[in-house]
């Protein structure tokens, strides 16, 4: 089961309110659109990958209806040269090579790259720096998210463990203030890839009492999610994932964003550009929404809440507590 | 990994951009991109040798993961099978099992290779799986991949019709100690105990099993001594020195005794003692970029022996004692005495002379003393070369040896080293279509065998998919069917010949055609999976009956069969299977396969040809549902049912079709960290019906089953 919320505390009235969302964002985009003309779009996406179609498909369905004059055309990089694109234009990349190939290519047109992770952005603009004029929306949940997210699953819990990588160690930070902000005990480990998995791991699920997988390294996620999901199923502890297929193959829920989720950020910001907004666009943004995959399976057996929407409305109480605190 | 799309086309643009952004996709470097966020896990591994989602699969999968195996009240591997579309599984015996995809129902099917975690279990001494002592119990399973088809292009001969491969547990999945019972009807007595445990780096599972039973019920015939003891144990070792590396260790092994003989003549069951026991050692390396290197090495080790005591051999002959005596009372025999029995016997003197010189000597039947063995070592590489295409290539080399013992049969020393090679790819050539292409290439004693399968995938819509696949297998003859010379003796006179091998014996080839269907939903959960199949089998390796000459066959049997390429079967039909999950606590799997079967087998040459129609020896009809009901978070009940339709079975009777409903009650506890279950189960709840014999008659079952896991 899936559902997509908006994380932060700010954001919940329109959570609970979905519907209200809809309206007034759809009124928002439809005088925007009247009142401004929007420049010419080029969408280029790394390839024909159902996530990045899908991205790329609900952005341009969207220019087509409300900024018709965009006139949004798609291309697959890597596959075909990418346009010329003249100096009143607007590039949305969509993923990193297609981020990376729009920014060597276009370094004065104004971009927005999207489903690209924070590492991913931070190399590309450590290589091309002082670039004007370029936005990202990276998919990286916010670390407070996922311990949000573990504490809402299993109210009960004191400790949570995750194991860090070569990559996600960067955000050990982010990871330590978020657990002192929620007054969480947690429990971490760091492996490389000459480590033993199932050596740190083991005192990681005899210590905590739910894990977090953070995403890191593709070759590091297959072999710590393999072990970390054995591991969960033997102690009987959640294993919180962070894509549908870690859900799929057995952790008690995962949280991501789901292509739809940064499309519709991606509206919102383009909205937003076309209305002439301009201080402090060009930057890098988190995601603002998210999904919840939950495996029901598991959660069953661990007695934990099978319902998303259950879980989303445990994480805004929590959040709403926790800044209060 | 889900990756689809991209082709590629000759653009300098395209090729100066990749080489500029290429650090970046690079994973050695340690950078981190959305690929990493998104990787899949791994659905299946068996068709081509390397992880695929099952639309781009070249070929039907079915998976049977552990819970199936529960909710269906399993009690041996033919209930687990018959979960399957296409597949055969009966029981030849009440602890016999015969498991077949689309051939004909033998006493030892023969043309579908089983794996226990890739080690081959195919069993050279009966061309065929010997499924009693495969040394796992059900509770040992994490998951059965079964391919259904033709995967000899991945697996090797063996596979010509389809390929299992049961995954067990592994060590890290379970904790401290576990204790399972059963009993109920027949007499049925089985017990495990399992532990699992790590020491230093090391995560082990020891597991030791009982069964017994007393086989089906007693006919009008006599008693149906088939029944059953059976010890297992095995022991499963996982290390993991780096991210990258696993490295995994088994031993086991079984000893069985069990009744061994034709279900017509319940008298004449004779004891079948057996040992099995084996060695795996398999070694995985991970690197970047989907890069994956195995190397297994194995041991099989498998022995048999059956003596069934047939008395004084002038009791075969028909002669009572006194007779016998008065035969061979002087000596040297008398001519007289001679004349007269070449007379009887219609011998010439010389071999008279011979048969009345062991007229009391005592002869066995049964299979003898068998004993097989297998060394088999593999390595593989899986890869990636691009975003769009991956594949795999491996080499392995097998030894197969086989004797044979028996005091009046036939001796027998045969072995065989074969080699293999084998590479498959898979291509997205679009973001719709999937390439696989793949063979096998074997070294055998019958030749170099190549066994190709193509298969394009197209992919609809997310949900819905289609494939066509074409393959070609070859099966080389097992060392049995190649060198079998079963001639019977008493002394230097031969008095039977069953089976004699022809000596020009070659492959089986099959030209196998599919198209189908597979439709994924995630909300409900359902999976649909359709097959339509074309698959013409010929050369088959069948017997053909020849008259013999008098002073051959003395009693018995008087013809003899010859082991020959034979015959032709074309089947043709279609199959599908249906997993629903209508809620959370509802479940439902149906499935039904209709098979049409045009076959010709040469039955004799002399004193005419005579061939015959074997259509009739593969059910037409077959077909299974379970439903799985769940009342809160302790009770489950389930349903089981399945139908199939008459046939005669190839070795067997002719028996009619029979449905047969299957219930499990089961109640989960928990105490403490304890986890617990108890099931009910009732097998057969309508009327009896029989086995691939007349005589195997299977009653209304009832089986209680209880299971404890206790943490450390």
């Amino acid at each position: 089961m899936k559902h997509r919320g908006r994380g932060k505390p700010a954001f919940a009235l329109l959570l609970r309110l979905p519907f209200l969302v809809t309206l007034v964002f759809l009124w928002s985009v439809m005088f925007c659109a009247s009142a401004t003309a929007a420049p010419r779009v080029y969408v280029v996406v790394s390839d024909e990958s159902p996530h990045y179609i899908d991205v790329s498909r609900a952005v341009t369905q969207y220019l087509k209806r409300h900024y018709p004059h965009s006139e949004p055309s798609t291309h697959v990089a890597g596959v075909e040269p990418l346009p010329d694109v003249t100096g009143s234009s607007m590039v949305v990349s969509i993923g990193t090579l297609a981020t990376e190939l729009a920014v060597e290519s276009y370094p004065d047109i104004p971009q927005l790259g999207l489903f690209i992770t924070d590492i991913a952005w931070k190399e590309i603009e450590s290589r091309h720096p002082g670039l004007p004029n370029k936005a990202a929306i990276t998919i990286d949940q916010p670390m407070e998210r996922h311990l949000l997210l573990a504490r809402a699953l299993v109210p009960e819990a004191r400790v949570f463990s995750t194991l860090l990588g070569p990559a996600s160690s960067q955000r050990r930070k982010e990871l330590l203030a978020a657990a002192a902000a929620y007054n969480m005990e947690l429990v971490y480990d760091t492996v490389s890839l000459d480590s033993n998995p199932l050596r740190a791991l083991y005192p990681l699920f005899e210590q905590g009492d739910v894990f977090i997988a953070i995403p890191d390294q593709g070759l590091l996620n297959r072999s710590i999610a393999q072990w970390a999901l054995h591991l969960g199923f033997k102690k009987k502890i959640p294993v919180i994932g962070f894509s549908a297929s870690y859900s799929d193959a057995g952790a008690a829920v995962s949280i991501y964003s789901a292509p739809e989720d940064i499309a519709r950020q991606g509206a919102e910001w383009l909205t937003g550009y076309f209305s002439g907004q301009t201080a402090d666009i060009w930057r890098q943004y988190p995601p603002a929404y998210f999904t919840l995959t939950v495996n029901r399976s598991v959660a069953r057996s661990l007695e934990l809440p099978l319902d998303d929407d259950e879980i989303r409305e445990r994480m805004m109480k929590l959040s709403g507590r926790s800044i209060a605190e | 990994m889900a990756k689809q799309g991209c082709r590629l086309r000759d653009s300098k643009l395209f090729g100066g951009l990749l080489l500029g952004v290429a650090p970046l996709f690079a994973q050695g470097n340690g950078s981190f991109t959305e690929d990493d966020l998104l990787g899949d896990i791994p659905i299946v591994s068996a068709a081509s040798r390397f992880e695929q989602r099952l639309e781009q699969a070249p070929a039907s999968v079915t998976i049977i993961d552990r819970d199936l195996i529960v909710m269906s009240g399993a009690q041996t591997f033919v209930d687990i099978f018959r979960l399957v579309p296409g597949f055969q599984s009966y029981h030849v015996g009440n602890n016999r099992y015969g498991i077949s995809y689309h051939g004909l129902g033998r006493e030892f099917p023969n043309q579908i290779e089983v794996m226990v975690d890739g080690r081959s279990v195919y069993e050279a001494l009966f061309s065929s799986v010997n499924w009693s002592t495969l040394g796992i119990s059900l509770a040992d399973i994490d998951h059965i991949e079964v391919i259904r088809g033709s995967n000899a292009a991945a697996q090797g001969s063996n596979a010509f019709l389809g390929s299992i491969n049961i995954v067990t547990r592994k060590p890290v999945q379970d904790d401290g100690l576990m204790v399972a019972v059963t009993a109920g009807d027949l007499h049925t007595r089985d017990g495990l105990l399992r532990y699992s445990d790590r020491v230093q780096d090391l995560d082990y599972r020891l597991s030791l099993g009982y069964q017994e039973n007393q086989g089906f019920p007693a006919v009008a015939e006599g008693a149906m001594d088939d029944g059953r003891q059976l010890a297992s144990g095995n022991f499963v070792a996982t290390y993991t020195p780096t991210v990258l590396d696993t490295v995994e260790v088994a031993l086991g092994y079984a000893k069985d005794r069990i009744g061994w003989g034709d279900a017509d003549h319940p008298d004449e069951f004779s004891l079948a003692k057996s040992f099995n026991s084996f060695q795996s050692g398999k070694w995985t390396r991970t690197g970047d970029n989907d890069n994956v290197y195995e190397l297994h090495a194995y041991h099989n080790r498998f022995k048999t022996g059956n003596f069934e005591d047939l008395g004084p051999l002038y009791g075969l002959l028909g002669i009572d004692a006194d007779t016998a005596q008065f035969l061979t009372g002087i000596e040297p025999i008398p001519a007289e005495i001679v004349a007269l029995f070449s007379q009887m016997a219609r011998l010439d003197s010389g071999p008279a002379l011979s048969l009345l010189n062991q007229l009391n000597t005592q002869v066995y039947g049964g299979f003898g003393r068998l004993e097989s063995e297998r060394y088999d070592i593999q390595f593989q590489h899986n890869f990636r070369l691009s975003e769009t295409f991956r594949g795999t290539w491996g080499m392995g080399s097998r030894y197969d040896g086989f004797s044979s013992h028996h005091p009046q049969s036939y001796d027998m020393d045969v072995d065989e080293i074969s080699h293999r090679v084998f590479a498959h790819s898979e291509w997205q050539a679009t973001a719709r279509l999937t390439l696989n292409a793949g063979t096998m290439v074997e070294d055998s004693h019958v030749g170099v065998l190549v066994s190709p399968r193509v298969s394009a995938n197209y992919q609809l819509s997310p949900r819905h998919s289609l494939r066509a696949a074409a393959a070609r297998g070859n099966r080389a003859p097992s060392l049995l069917e190649a060198h079998e010379n079963s001639v019977s003796r008493v002394g230097d006179v031969i008095f039977d010949i069953l089976r004699i091998a022809d000596p020009a014996l070659k492959e089986e080839k099959l030209h196998s055609y599919e198209l189908a269907y597979l439709h994924q939903m995630e909300n409900p959960r359902l999976s649909l999976d359709v097959r339509f199949f074309n698959e013409k089998v010929t050369h088959v390796i069948d017997e053909v009956q020849e008259p013999t000459t008098p002073e051959v066959a003395i009693f018995g049997d008087r013809s003899l069969k010859y082991i020959e390429n034979s015959g032709y079967w074309h089947f043709t039909g279609g199959e599908f299977q249906l997993n629903y999950h209508l809620s959370d606590a509802t479940f439902l799997r149906l499935h039904y396969t209709n098979t049409d079967l045009d076959s010709k087998a040469l039955i004799r040459r002399l004193p005419d040809v005579l061939y015959l129609s074997k259509d009739d020896r593969i059910a037409r009809h077959s077909s299974g549902l379970l439903i799985g009901q769940r009342f809160g978070e302790r009770i489950s009940l389930s349903l089981n049912t399945y139908y199939q339709s008459g046939l005669r079975w190839e070795d067997g009777d002719s028996i009619d079709n029979f449905t047969r409903v299957d219930a499990q009650l089961a109640y989960s506890f928990q105490i403490g960290r304890s986890h617990g279950s108890i099931r009910l189960v009732a097998q057969n709840l309508g009327s009896d019906y029989s086995e691939f014999n007349t005589n195997n008659v299977f009653e209304t079952r009832y089986f209680i089953a209880a299971q404890m896991e206790l943490p450390e």
